[in-house]
């Protein structure tokens, strides 16, 4: 089951966002945030809604994400994907802002970096900080994955229930990770293979996790 | 767990509040400002009087073709009961017909396609057709008085040569 604010980092194409959308394949109503426009623009099962930014806010019409919410305010079930190609970390704080009032619903950001880079307590966007320190009161869900956990942003780090752990070689990465596993599971975090993870939450010892190899594929790995 | 709300429980912005501080206002208020508002002159269909006075004759009519003569309506009758149809077809007009239009629209995108592009052909051949008509109409109008002048001409020609004969 899903945690209020759960993380995945990792190197490029070793399944942290294939983990993520497995972990979400049971929640009904589910927005997830695509910063690269890559792989998730073609993912099936879910709408895709592109939106344009200009002058700090959304251009109304039917691309805009509040015409797709819109619609949808009493709907038990949407999954959608929302492409953002520029202004990440505006446009994730509009979106928090906008998900509040909608309410009841998982928001999953893929690349949380780009949206929410470290920094200070005070330069995190204030939708943003409420929707991961207290959206459990509006029922939001928040997840995200990351390449270099250093670089995202702390807060979401220190309020996170779950994380896990993909490959990393990273200098910093792994001096991050110390504070969530023993070190033995620190020195296997660069020689993890595809799909296994190391996996640190809240009241439970960190564990390396297997179960998800043969079960779930990378999203636009190239062949070799 | 999950579950629907139009306001936010912790008593936040509600969803339309939200939606306002993250739209543009500029792009919408022209949106806005090109929506149709009735009363607006220039800008809403309005049912003419002498329409009305026809749909109500058109009604009686058909009773008449199907029953008897005496169904027509006369001119005092037709205008007791043409402003109440003036003001049933403009609802109609102001309020019905866009919700079936849009819905039609909604449903059946090429159909209405081609149903609009059929209508703005019609409309315009319609009016070509109408100018045609109307310069025919009084071209032959000129004939006729021409010819009538000329027999009226010819006639009294020979109504005196006729009197000349006779002298």
């Amino acid at each position: 089951m899903l945690g209020y604010l759960e993380l995945f980092f990792g190197k490029s194409f070793t399944g942290k966002t294939a983990r993520m959308l497995h972990e979400l394949r049971a929640v009904p109503r589910l927005v997830l945030v695509d910063p690269k426009c890559a792989q998730l623009a073609k993912l099936t099962g879910y709408d895709h809604v592109w939106p344009e930014f200009s002058d700090g806010k959304w251009v109304p019409g039917p691309s805009s994400p509040v015409e797709y919410f819109r619609k949808r305010l009493d709907a038990q079930q949407f999954r959608v994907v929302i492409h953002f190609r520029s202004n990440f970390r505006e446009q994730l704080e509009m979106l928090c802002r906008l998900l509040r009032a909608v309410g009841n619903l998982a928001l999953a950001v893929d690349e949380l970096g780009l949206f929410i880079p470290s920094g200070s307590a005070g330069s995190l966007p204030p939708a943003i900080t409420s929707a991961m320190i207290s959206g459990r009161h509006e029922g939001l869900v928040f997840c995200g994955t990351a390449q270099i956990p250093s670089l995202v942003h702390f807060i979401a780090r220190s309020n996170a229930e779950r994380i896990r752990w993909f490959r990393t070689t990273e200098h910093n990465s792994l001096e991050a990770a110390r504070a969530y596993m023993p070190q033995a599971l620190v020195d296997s975090l660069p020689t993890l293979p595809d799909y296994v993870c190391i996996e640190t939450s809240d009241g439970s010892p960190a564990f390396r996790d297997e179960s998800m190899v043969g079960r779930i594929a990378i999203l636009g790995k190239p062949a070799r | 767990m999950f579950s629907s709300r139009k306001k936010n429980a912790a008593g936040g912005e509600s969803f339309e509040e939200a939606a306002a501080s993250v739209t543009a206002e500029s792009i919408g208020a022209e949106v806005a400002s090109a929506v149709e508002r009735p009363g607006e002159p220039g800008e809403r269909f309005v049912i003419r009087e002498e329409w009305a006075e026809a749909t109500v004759e058109s009604i009686f009519a058909l009773i008449a073709r199907a029953d008897h003569p005496a169904w027509t309506l006369t001119d005092e009758e037709t205008e007791t009961v043409a402003p109440k149809m003036q003001v049933f077809l403009q609802a109609i007009a102001d309020r019905y017909a866009p919700q079936m239009l849009a819905k039609f629209a909604s449903k059946h995108a090429e159909l209405f396609d081609l149903t609009a592009a059929l209508g703005v052909l019609l409309w315009t051949k319609w009016r070509f057709v109408s100018k045609i008509k109307l310069v025919e109409f009084e071209e032959a109008k000129k004939r006729l008085e021409r010819e009538a002048a000329e027999k009226a001409a010819a006639s009294s020609a020979a109504a005196d040569t006729l009197e000349a004969q006779a002298a």
